[in-house]
C-alpha cells in the first residue's frame, strides 16, 4: 500500500492515487494494481477507502435525496422535471400531493415552469427517477427564483454543520432551500435575493480554495453596507 | 507536383525545429460558458476550439443504447481556416475526422455509467495548420474531462511523418503537403495501445516502426501538457 499523491490535491482523469489493495468509492477505477482517477476532481484519502470527489459533472440523482426541480412537461397522469441529471425525473400525482380530488387536469396543480422541491423516492434499473412531494417540506416553491451550481459542490454551500447556509440566512434574512442537484431557491427581498444569489455564484467558482466561508463573509458585510448606502442616499 | 523545397539547413527543420521536437502548445480550459465542458488549443498555427455537452437524453431515439451512452463527435473548418477558402458546411473529409476522432475518445471514456444517454463532441477550427486531427482529439479530451465525464484517462494525439527520407515528429504545413508520408496517432498512455492510427503516403516497415516509436513520444509529450492545463484551471484561478 503506498500513495502517490499528497490528500486533497487535484488529480486528473488517469492519474495513480495509490498501489496495492484498497477500498474505492466514487470516481476512482483499478488498473491491474494500482488506483487510478476517472474524473477531474480532488482526491480524500481516509483510513478506510480513497474517493475523489469530481470538479465538474452533472448531478447523479440517488434514492433518498432532496432536488429541486422545474417541470418540463406534463403527461396524463404524471409530471416530467429537470432536476439538472441526465434524465428527467417522474413525478406521479399519486406521489404528488396528499389528496387529489380530480386528476381531470393536472395543470391546475402544477404548471409548466413551476419550482418543485420533492425527494427522490426510487432510481429505476434503467435509470428512470421516481419522485414523491407528499410530506411537509415537500412541494411548489412560490415566489423567489432558481439558482444553479454544480451539484458536487453543494456540500460548500451548505458548510460544516450548516455554517455557511445559516451565514447566509442571517445576514440577508432570505428563505433559502439547497437541493442536492445544485438547484439552490432564495426568496426574500429582491436586494438580498441578488446578494445572495452573487455569493452562491461565488461559492461555486471558489469551491476548492480552502478559506471560503471568511471569504463569503467578508463579501456579504461588504455589498450589505454597500446596499444600506445605496438605499440610504436614494432616500435622502 | 513536388515542390523544390529545402526541408532541412544545418539539421533544423523549416521552422528551426529539431527532428523529434514538438510545435508550441497552449491549451485552455473551460472557455465557454453555456458548453458542459470546453477548451481551447493553439498548437503551432492551428487555432481549435472544442465543447463538449452531456451526457443527456440521447436523440433521435433509435439511437439510445439501454447499457450505455453513445459519443457522437461533429469536426467542422471554418471557411477562412485555410488559404484557400473552404466550402463551408459538412465534408466528406469533416465527416471522416468526425468518425475517427469518435474512435479515438470512445476506449478512454466509461460509458457505461450512462445508459441511454449521449455525449456530444463538437470540435470547431478555426485556422488549420496541418495537423488538425491530433490537435482536435487532444482538445477533446483535455474538453470531456472538462465536462466531468468519467474516463480512464486522457487521449493525447500526436503525428509524426517522413520527410526527405527522414523520420519527423508533429509535421508543419509545408512538410504536409509536399512531405513524403504523414502519420497521425493517438495514444491511451496506460493501456500502451493506439486509438487512431492513420497513414497518408509511404513507409518501409523500418520507417514505420520508428515512426510510431517517435509519435508515441510525442504524444506523451503532450499528455503532460493536457494534465498541466486541467490543473493549472483550478490552482491559478484569481480568488479576488
Amino acid at each position: 500500500m503506498e500513495f502517490l499523491v499528497k490528500d486533497r490535491s487535484i488529480v486528473t482523469p488517469g492519474m495513480a492515487i495509490a498501489k496495492g489493495p484498497f477500498r474505492y468509492e466514487y470516481g476512482v477505477d483499478k488498473f491491474e494494481d494500482t488506483i487510478i482517477s476517472s474524473v477531474l476532481g480532488i482526491v480524500y484519502i481516509e483510513n478506510d477507502g480513497i474517493r475523489v470527489v469530481p470538479l465538474e459533472g452533472k448531478y447523479m440523482p440517488k434514492t433518498g435525496d432532496d432536488v429541486i426541480g422545474t417541470i418540463v412537461s406534463i403527461n396524463p397522469l404524471s409530471w416530467d422535471l429537470d432536476i439538472n441529471a441526465p434524465y428527467l425525473a417522474n413525478l406521479h400525482v399519486q406521489d404528488a400531493l396528499r389528496y387529489v380530488k380530480d386528476t381531470s387536469n393536472l395543470e391546475r396543480i402544477f404548471k409548466v415552469g413551476d419550482v418543485i422541491y420533492a425527494n427522490i423516492k426510487d432510481v429505476g434499473e434503467s435509470s428512470d427517477i421516481v419522485l414523491q412531494s407528499k410530506e411537509r417540506p415537500y412541494g411548489k416553491l412560490k415566489w423567489g427564483r432558481v439558482v444553479k451550481i454544480h451539484a458536487t459542490r453543494v456540500p460548500r454551500v451548505i458548510g460544516k454543520k450548516g455554517s455557511m447556509i445559516k451565514l447566509l440566512k442571517q445576514m440577508t434574512r432570505c428563505e433559502i432551500m439547497v437541493g442536492q442537484n445544485g438547484n439552490i431557491w432564495i426568496k426574500g427581498e429582491r436586494q438580498m435575493e441578488d446578494i445572495v444569489e452573487r455569493a452562491i455564484l461565488k461559492i461555486d467558482k471558489e469551491a476548492h480554495i480552502p478559506g471560503l466561508t471568511d471569504r463569503i463573509k467578508k463579501y456579504l458585510k461588504q455589498k450589505y453596507q454597500c446596499n444600506i448606502r445605496c438605499y440610504k442616499w436614494r432616500k435622502t | 507536383m513536388e515542390k523544390d523545397i529545402k526541408f532541412f539547413t544545418n539539421g533544423k527543420r523549416i521552422d528551426g525545429r529539431a527532428i523529434d521536437e514538438l510545435r508550441n502548445i497552449k491549451i485552455e480550459v473551460g472557455v465557454f460558458k453555456r458548453a458542459d465542458g470546453s477548451s481551447y488549443i493553439e498548437w503551432g498555427g492551428n487555432k481549435i476550439y472544442c465543447a463538449v455537452y452531456g451526457p443527456r437524453e440521447a436523440y433521435p431515439r433509435f439511437l439510445q443504447k439501454s447499457d450505455r451512452a453513445i459519443l457522437k463527435c461533429r469536426y467542422n473548418m471554418a471557411s477562412f481556416a485555410v488559404e484557400e477558402r473552404k466550402r463551408p458546411g459538412p465534408s466528406r473529409r469533416g465527416v471522416e475526422i468526425g468518425k475517427v476522432t469518435q474512435g479515438a475518445l470512445e476506449p478512454a471514456l466509461i460509458l457505461e455509467n450512462f445508459p441511454k444517454c449521449m455525449i456530444e463532441v463538437n470540435i470547431e477550427v478555426i485556422q488549420a495548420d496541418a495537423g488538425t486531427r491530433c490537435a482536435g482529439i487532444t482538445a477533446a479530451s483535455v474538453a470531456l474531462a472538462n465536462a466531468g465525464i468519467p474516463m480512464k484517462e486522457l487521449v493525447p494525439a500526436c503525428a509524426a511523418g517522413k520527410v526527405e527520407d527522414k523520420i519527423v515528429l508533429d509535421l508543419c504545413k509545408e512538410e504536409d503537403n509536399y512531405g513524403q508520408a504523414d502519420l497521425p496517432l493517438a495514444l491511451l498512455p496506460r493501456k500502451n495501445e493506439f486509438s487512431l492510427l492513420q497513414m497518408d503516403g509511404d513507409l518501409t516497415e523500418d520507417q514505420l516502426e520508428e515512426a510510431i516509436e517517435l509519435g508515441k513520444k510525442g504524444c506523451l509529450q503532450v499528455h503532460e501538457i493536457q494534465k498541466e492545463a486541467l490543473k493549472k484551471k483550478y490552482i491559478t484561478e484569481d480568488v479576488f
